[in-house]
């Protein structure tokens, strides 16, 4: 009998653990995040209104709202960019706010309107990212970066002859290269054509099949419905529904994940 | 017309919404000016007003009348005018003097030019020393236009004479420098007091936008937020900056030194040497060079000055999003520096309230500007005191910038009037 390889396992491992979630404890230490009860506030603005969501380790899980619903505050806190106003935020059982440190160095984050040093090629852009995380090991992370970029021989380019697309890829191989125990991933397939943001996706999906844990937002539901295993919905600062894509469907009776979204979020 | 009104109306609203263009604009014309106006009032006023107070000191050698005349003719003008001997001069505390010299009748009857000698005394050098001696030469020339008036017509003298009776020759006494100068030379040196505070002022400017433009960049680039979640602690960040600043600190200290080394080289060569005996100071030797330890303790404050101008570049880029608003905010803050240039230029700081000097002192920027004053008047402990007083600031200024980073403002802050029209900092 053949075995299942591990990386098979490591993709279903997140719904076995969905299905025993419910009031069992013992689960406690496979979030890969926590959010509990969320507050963020901006002088009188109130970004986020005690959000709550937990994200199991190993799923794709998205973030999805419409503009201005607070993703992006969300995913900065959890990236440990900002600080939550009250309530509390856990990476594999890592506080954002006490053990920031630890977060980053099992964590990497892709903003939505990241950049890159324009005066770098490609290559020494990954390899002083790569040194970051390992002296010993950074070459294995270039190598994997390169081949996540699909730059081929550009990537001895410089950064800022890249196109918006090419600089995508570059950024999003910077993020998953190193293989992270958590990818934040703030809109990863913004701005890009059809045929680059698919091989984003398939990018996405191979990494997580090698264990890394996913958050994303989108404002695509398409791509939502294809990546995410789980998905909250946020508007206005609040987590207005949570489920898998399926369950959303049924439960709010929508055909697709756009009508579940639009009727949710108007009905707010 | 009203496409025309509403694309005025838009491109006002850009403009002045703009931070840059409120600065260069309205900020800089209506601080600087101002500024500038007062400092220069505030610095003439003060030196007429020392001049105007002070006693006239007169070595009366003359073996006639006529320097009894010119006594007379003083205190007949108001002027206090105290008599004395050529041997209590230098211990007399003068700060103007006349020295009438032995033929000063007899030359005057023979229809013959002399020379009435004009000392002044001076504490420290700045542009308004002239004053001093200028007084000196309005008085001789009043007595000249006081004898032609009222003596001359019953003597009947020749014309060129009567236009030339007197020849004046001037001697600035410095405390500072400990020594005399001749007064020709005395404009000169004004005039390179102020050209090299100008260069500082240059080089502090582009350490300043060099420095917030390397933080304001990465929030430009978007490559900040990326940055801030590496497993990097926010120390190393802050350090990494700080390095950046140091780089360009060494760059500059280099480029400055070997420029201002050859620049006094240059001067001890010319004429302002030959005339001022420039090259008989302890700091400055043509043939040896300026002293090694001279070179060390320059090389020092210019790089401590312009590390804590880099420091003030980070932390000024804290309240910037990009590259521009952060060179609008430098030239802001280059404003107070460029009014403090003129302040120690214009102003002997020597006669200013004791509280006002000890302000001007405790600023970091005041001893690398005047950097060639000091080593002019062979004040090489002011080198020391600068350098003291640079190391306390720099302290502060690398704990608020390590402060800086360790806070989520690094990501939020702007400036106020920017967050009002635009954006608040977490979107989405």
């Amino acid at each position: 009998m053949r075995l299942p390889t591990y990386s098979a396992l490591y993709q279903v491992r997140p719904l076995i653990l969905r299905v025993v979630e419910g009031g069992s404890h013992r689960c406690r230490e496979m979030y890969a995040v926590e959010v509990m009860e969320l507050v963020k506030k901006y002088g009188s603005h109130l970004a986020v209104d005690k959000a709550s969501f937990k994200i199991i380790e190993g799923e794709i899980f998205g973030l999805i709202g419409p503009n201005g619903a607070g993703k992006s505050t969300t995913l900065r806190i959890i990236a440990t960019l900002l600080k939550p106003t009250s309530g509390s935020v856990k990476v594999f059982n890592y506080d954002v706010v006490k053990d920031a440190k630890k977060i980053r160095s099992i964590i990497s984050y892709l903003p939505e309107e990241a950049g890159a040093y324009k005066y770098l090629t490609g290559y020494e852009y990954l390899e002083m990212m790569a040194k970051i995380y390992s002296r010993d090991d950074y070459m294995e992370y270039v190598d994997r970066g390169i081949e996540l970029s699909g730059l081929g021989s550009r990537i001895y380019s410089r950064i800022g002859e890249y196109s918006k697309g090419m600089l995508r890829r570059l950024l999003l191989a910077r993020a998953l290269m190193t293989l992270p125990k958590l990818a934040i991933l703030d809109e990863p397939t913004s701005g890009m054509d059809v045929v680059y943001a698919t091989e984003i996706r398939r990018m996405i999906k191979r990494i997580n099949s090698e264990g890394v844990t996913i958050l994303l937002s989108s404002h695509n539901m398409l791509e939502v419905e294809y990546l995410c295993e789980e998905i909250a919905i946020i508007s206005s600062g609040r987590i207005i529904a949570q489920g898998s894509p399926d369950k959303l469907k049924d439960e709010y009776g929508g055909e697709n994940l756009e009508d579940v979204f639009t009727s949710l979020v108007k009905s707010r | 017309m009203n496409v025309l009104i509403e694309l005025m109306k838009k491109e006002i609203k850009e403009t002045f919404r703009n931070p840059r263009y409120i600065i260069f604009t309205i900020l800089f014309p209506l601080i600087l000016f101002p500024a500038i106006g007062y400092i220069y009032n505030f610095s003439f006023q003060a030196a007429q007003e020392q001049v105007a107070r002070l006693s006239v000191y007169v070595v009366n050698l003359d073996n006639g009348s006529l320097g009894d005349e010119f006594i007379s003719f003083l205190k007949k003008i108001n002027i206090t005018v105290v008599e004395i001997d050529l041997s209590d001069l230098n211990s007399s505390g003068y700060q103007l003097a006349l020295i009438i010299p032995e033929n000063f009748t007899s030359s005057f009857s023979e229809g013959i030019s002399s020379n009435i000698i004009i000392k002044s005394r001076i504490g420290s050098l700045s542009f308004t020393m002239v004053n001093i001696f200028q007084r000196g030469e309005a008085l001789v020339n009043a007595f000249e236009r006081y004898l032609r008036r009222n003596i001359i017509s019953q003597v009947g003298l020749d014309a060129e004479f009567l236009n030339n009776m007197f020849e004046t020759e001037v001697y600035v006494y410095v405390d500072e420098w400990g020594r005399e100068v001749p007064g020709r030379s005395i404009a000169s040196i004004a005039l390179q007091l102020f050209l090299v505070p100008w260069l500082i002022f240059g080089l502090v400017v582009s350490i300043l936008q060099v420095s917030a433009a390397m933080l304001s960049e990465e929030k430009e680039y978007k490559t900040l937020e990326t940055l801030l979640t590496l497993p990097i602690s926010r120390k190393i960040l802050a350090l990494e900056k700080i390095l950046g600043s140091v780089v360009v600190a060494f760059a500059a200290t280099a480029a400055y030194t070997v420029g201002f080394l050859i620049y006094v080289f240059f001067l001890g060569t010319g004429a302002l040497a030959v005339d001022s005996g420039l090259t008989d100071l302890i700091g400055v030797d043509i043939l040896s060079g300026v002293r090694p330890d001279i070179i060390v303790l320059l090389s020092l404050l210019f790089f401590l000055t312009i590390l804590i101008t880099g420091g003030i570049g980070l932390l000024l880029s804290l309240f910037t999003q990009d590259t521009k608003t952060a060179e609008g905010l430098t030239a802001t803050v280059s404003m107070p520096i460029l009014v403090l240039i003129l302040f120690g230029v214009l102003i002997d700081i020597s006669i200013l309230p004791e509280y006002i000097r000890i302000i001007y002192y405790s600023i970091p920027f005041v001893y690398l500007i005047k950097s060639f004053e000091y080593l002019l008047v062979n004040r090489i402990d002011m080198y020391l005191v600068g350098i003291i007083v640079n190391i306390f600031w720099l302290l502060i200024i690398l704990t608020l910038v390590a402060k800086m980073f360790e806070s989520e403002r690094l990501l939020t802050m702007k400036l106020s009037f920017s967050l009002k029209i635009g954006r608040r900092g977490g979107e989405g």
